[in-house]
């Protein structure tokens, strides 16, 4: 649920990654009120105010519906016009030693291979519909009625093809995109969750 | 993605009636607007033409069978599937994952098949061949390029869900099936096009005359994907084609309903 934390643990360089329990509108808010006071410097152990970034965490159920705003909306809201922004910066309270919420099951961490995988075989069923059913119609509507389909429009018409997908799909979004995430997750003190950062 | 912009000028200038970020943000919403429309009409139009390439497949098997019937039917399954949207589909939604598997890896085993044929189509690996395309082909192949661009229409979703799953994770189902599996099959389609297509010239088709083709090189052509496979495989394709054609539906309607309820918020 919680992406990572930033503040208060700069102590010993690490990210501290707790899980964030499901925190009531009203601790979030005794919790706002609270922000501007230091927390305590044996800060590991106990419960302590630190501002937290949400990034759209990921929820099974409402897969579909990513941008439901439910578990933010108990926070000093942001105005009406800025409720659809996937990042929030807020200061919340975090629990230490909750058990994690949603994950795939006990005995498998958020740095488990395991881990990786089932949120791998998820995210086929999710994300790769578009993509995936495109060789359903594409030769297809290359070869319609202008241009013959002899060998050498094939072959060239499937270089051009070969080109843009490794440009657009292999080095624009999963290595370009992907880098520019983890850039931005280095520069806000590591709060990246994966494993291999 | 608009409200964030919106947000961070405001707070670099300071200032909500400041002129310059007044002007700065009629362009970010004109942008904004610009880009929901296009989602939009990518929701338009992707359910659309997978679910009738889909059912279309029924051509090849029977090329009597009615164009009018296909369109009927796709008309009925995209109809079914807006209506269930109401009751919501998070409960088959645990379906999604295994029904794509299965379809990446029958891609990727029919591809293979397919690139056995003829297996000097890996020299479009060359871009010199596209270059050779794009002089000898002119306007056309310029024009195609629209089509071309299909192939990677989707490929928004890595990043836009990237939220929802973590960085490994998209790394290791698009490294480790997806992209694999649908190079295979473009590779593979190219191949037996190839294989189709010598094989009607040699029984007196002539592609490039005005003549009309027979109906089975029209059908031939005309949808390269089923005819791209052996017989047998063929029926339980059909099937798992419009299901990956109807879960990829679905993805972009909930995506179009999602930055319309966006939109709601935003205005």
């Amino acid at each position: 649920m919680v992406l990572g934390t930033t503040g208060g643990d700069e102590e010993d360089g690490s990210v501290s990654e707790h899980e964030l329990d499901v925190v009531a509108p009203s601790e979030l808010t005794m919790s706002s009120t609270q922000a501007s006071t230091p927390p305590p410097p044996d800060a590991n152990d106990a419960t302590r105010d630190v501002t937290v970034r949400i990034v759209e965490p990921y929820r099974p159920k409402e897969a579909f519906y990513p941008h439901r705003l439910s578990v933010l909306s108990a926070y000093p809201l942001p105005a009406e016009s800025e409720m659809s922004t996937m990042v929030h910066v807020v200061p919340v309270r975090v629990i230490p030693t909750v058990p994690a919420l949603g994950g795939p099951g006990p005995g498998a961490s958020e740095s488990g291979v395991l881990y990786t995988l089932v949120l791998a075989y998820k995210s086929i069923g999710i994300i790769y519909g578009d993509i995936g059913t495109s060789p359903l119609y594409a030769f297809t509507s290359i070869f319609g009625t202008e241009t013959p389909p002899d060998e050498d429009n094939v072959v060239g018409a499937l270089s051009t093809m070969l080109w843009t997908f490794m440009l657009v799909v292999v080095v624009k979004y999963l290595v370009r995109r992907l880098m520019f995430f983890v850039q931005i997750d280095k520069t806000n003190n590591k709060i990246d969750p994966s494993p291999d950062r | 993605m608009y409200a964030l912009l919106s947000r961070g000028l405001r707070e670099k200038l300071n200032a909500r009636h400041n002129k310059a970020y007044l002007r700065i943000n009629t362009v970010i919403a004109s942008l904004a607007i610009v880009a929901t429309a296009m989602l939009l009409s990518d929701g338009l139009l992707t359910p659309s033409i997978s679910v009738l390439s889909a059912v279309g497949g029924i051509q090849v098997a029977a090329p009597g069978f009615p164009q009018g019937a296909v369109v009927a039917i796709s008309l009925v399954i995209l109809l079914v599937l807006f209506l269930v949207q109401i009751f919501g589909t998070s409960k088959i939604s645990f379906l999604f994952s295994p029904i794509m598997l299965l379809w990446f890896l029958c891609l990727l085993a029919i591809g293979i098949g397919n690139i056995t044929l003829q297996p000097g189509v890996f020299r479009a690996f060359s871009p010199s061949y596209m270059f050779q395309y794009f002089i000898r082909n002119g306007y056309n192949g310029w024009a195609s390029l629209g089509s071309i661009v299909l192939v990677v229409t989707g490929a928004e979703a890595l990043y836009a869900d990237l939220g929802h799953f973590n960085r490994p994770a998209i790394r290791t189902s698009s490294f480790v099936l997806v992209v694999p599996s649908l190079m295979i099959t473009y590779i593979g389609q190219a191949a037996a096009l190839i294989v189709n297509h010598n094989s009607l010239v040699a029984a007196g088709w002539d592609p490039n005359g005005n003549a009309p083709a027979s109906q089975y090189g029209t059908v031939v052509v005309s949808n390269t994907f089923f005819n791209a496979m052996p017989f047998w495989a063929f029926y339980p394709m059909l099937i798992i084609a419009t299901l990956a054609s109807i879960i990829a539906s679905q993805a972009l309607i909930s995506a179009s309903y999602s930055v319309v309820n966006q939109v709601r918020a935003s205005f």
